[in-house]
């Protein structure tokens, strides 16, 4: 069966970093949600620190999606009917068939979300001049943070439903794309944490993190496996195995299997202390900051797989 | 399927690769020349044989293909034509996905575009099963072949079949295009041209390849998408025209997707409680807090 493959234009890096910094700010308000819910007191102030983060990431991926598509007000046709498309109801637009109208609602509500942690970050840091209380309650309330947790991961794994529902090779080759997106994000959450508790010396949060890295990257190995398997039974597996093109392959490997899943893996289970060049490679600073990269690899490969597909 | 929908019957037995099609689709349709990347990168004009663009594209709404076929020792040859558009899928990847509606099922059971509301997202692109639809740089839109919309509604059809000196594209409605097919594949066999079959609609027809790499290969009518509008009398496998044998929606792997992305977020969040009650402790950390008693929350 001959391929078709979308432009280049469509696979590039801005792309990569859009879907990264969206499911990152995702990754972070899952992290913050539990710590808020059920962690510590230490939990919590780690968790409020990186309230800083989720509602200035979601402004970016904002800013880089209209940098990319040009036009901003345009985007007001995926929620509100254009009169000119008079076949459909309005006045707000869906399209059932359709996983990006599904996702712009979830991302919306979402956007609109980290604005709580964001708050409470100010509230935690002494620069909230107003509203202490009520912050503080919708930032701690199981409930609210529930309804926050699930929003955060439906945005982590959005992209991933996204590709899956097309006909590009690899992209849709599987339906594993929503499942392995969600858990990438989470691991950039937790791998956000692991910096954040290292850097605020949060013995206890680390603790957590360590746990929780080594249960996400374990998930993250069994679905990468899968999915794998999955393409190499199908014999579409060439662009993700085998291929430099756009360093699909070698950022597939080094950055998403390595530095993403192994690393944190291998470093949290053992407890391993590794020492390179009087720096504690296995801090959760470092592990931290390879596993994001990692994550970052992981965007880029999966989104410039179909594009390697053809040209392999 | 909409009443009285109209389409385009394409028989490439008919068809000498003359492009007056290609040419009268351009010109009603007032496209440009691609842009300037294109042309930088030898894909505006090939050159390269007697296809000049190789593919459709925002500009091409229409492309005659010229496909090559010869014997291993070189003595005999066929030229395939086949003059390809947007087949107006009765089930359309494209309209399917759209997040705006600027894709939508016209009065004549085609698909057409509302510029104005399209917003580039380009996800109808990666969508579509043919490759039809395209990403237009220059006004950051998508275009494809509209069927010729403003013809329709005056009652003229579309340009390209107006045009073509062959009759190798015929407009009209699918029901009396499909009998047309019907009656013409049937003529074919009875000539001894066993290779004809329907792509787009099963007609009930099949037959054996004759000629080229897959001769005795068996052909039947294939029905693709719930029916294609604008659909096509082959001779030869569809892969050798560059169509895909089973084109698929990309909806088939919406539920099962949004399935396990559901289930691996319920792991994650038994595994993040898990994390947060059974965390296994960090070597020590220096000028690390002290261990502190389980709190509630506040
Ligand atoms: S061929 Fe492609 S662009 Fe045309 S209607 Fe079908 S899915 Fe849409």
């Amino acid at each position: 069966m001959p391929t078709y493959v979308i432009e280049p234009h469509w696979a590039n890096w801005m792309l990569s970093l859009e879907m990264f910094v969206a499911g990152l700010a995702a990754g972070i308000f899952f992290f913050i949600a539990l710590a808020n819910t059920t962690g510590r007191k230490e939990d919590r102030e780690v968790g409020a620190i990186l309230g800083f983060f989720p509602a200035p990431l979601m402004l970016i991926a904002a800013i880089l999606l209209t940098v990319d598509l040009g036009e901003p007000t345009r985007f007001l046709n995926l929620i509100f009917t254009n009169p000119a498309a008079a076949e459909r109801p309005g006045p707000f637009f869906l399209n059932p068939s359709s996983p990006m109208n599904y996702g712009t609602y979830v991302i919306l509500v979402f956007g609109a979300l980290t604005v709580i942690p964001f708050l409470d970050a100010l509230r935690h840091t002494g620069r909230l001049p107003f509203g202490h209380g009520i912050v503080e309650r919708l930032a701690h309330d199981p409930v609210g943070m529930f309804i926050c947790a699930v929003f955060a991961l439906a945005t982590g794994s959005y992209s991933g439903v996204l590709l899956n529902v097309t006909n590009q090779p690899v992209w849709s080759d599987t339906y594993i794309q929503g499942g392995l997106y969600v858990v990438f994000s989470a691991l950039g959450g937790f791998a956000a944490a692991g910096i954040a508790a290292d850097r605020m010396r949060a013995r206890e949060t680390a603790g957590a993190v360590r746990t929780g890295l080594m249960g996400i990257t374990l998930l993250a190995g069994v679905l990468v496996a899968v999915f794998v398997a999955n393409l190499v039974a199908l014999g579409v597996a060439q662009p993700l195995i085998g291929t430099t093109t756009a360093f699909v392959a070698p950022a597939f490997w080094i950055g998403a299997v390595g530095l993403a899943i192994l690393y944190p893996l291998v470093v949290t289970t053992t407890g391993i202390r590794l020492q390179l060049a009087r720096v504690n490679v296995s801090s959760l600073a470092v592990v931290g900051t390879l596993a994001l990269l990692g994550v970052f690899a992981f965007r880029w490969s999966i989104l410039h797989s179909a594009l390697a597909a053809v040209a392999h | 399927m909409t009443a009285n929908a109209k389409g385009m019957f394409v028989d490439t037995t008919l068809c000498t690769g003359c492009k007056a099609c290609q040419v009268a689709c351009k010109q009603w349709n007032e496209l440009p020349m691609e842009d300037e990347a294109a042309v930088r990168e030898h894909r505006a004009f090939l050159a390269t044989s007697y296809d000049n663009t190789g593919h459709l594209s925002s500009t091409n709404w229409r492309h005659v293909k010229f496909i090559e076929q010869f014997s291993e020792d070189r003595t005999d040859a066929r030229w395939l034509m086949m003059s390809d558009s947007c087949k107006h899928c009765e089930q359309a990847g494209c309209l399917e996905v759209c997040p705006t509606g600027a894709l939508y099922r016209t009065q004549f059971g085609s698909v057409d575009i509302h510029q104005d509301v399209c917003i580039g997202c380009r996800y109808c692109v990666g969508a579509c099963p043919f490759g039809v639809i395209d990403y237009n740089g220059r006004t950051g839109r998508v275009n494809k072949c509209i069927l010729c919309q403003d013809r329709m509604e005056t009652g003229d059809g579309t340009a390209c079949a107006k045009s073509c000196p062959t009759s190798s594209l015929t407009y009209g409605r699918v029901e009396d295009l499909k009998a047309m097919a019907a009656a013409r594949v049937r003529q074919l066999h009875a000539q001894g041209k066993t290779d004809a079959y329907v792509y787009g609609w099963d007609l009930g027809n099949s037959g054996v390849i004759t000629q080229g790499p897959n001769k005795g290969q068996v052909v039947k009518d294939m029905e693709v998408v719930g029916g294609l509008n604008v659909f096509y009398l082959l001779m030869d496998q569809p892969s050798v025209y560059g169509l895909p044998s089973a084109p698929q929606l990309p909806q088939r792997n919406m539920t099962p997707s949004a399935g396990v992305a559901l289930i691996s977020a319920a792991v994650l969040g038994v595994t993040g409680l898990a994390a947060f009650r059974r965390r296994r402790m960090e070597p020590a950390m220096r000028g690390a807090s002290p261990p502190q008693a389980p709190q509630a929350v506040s």
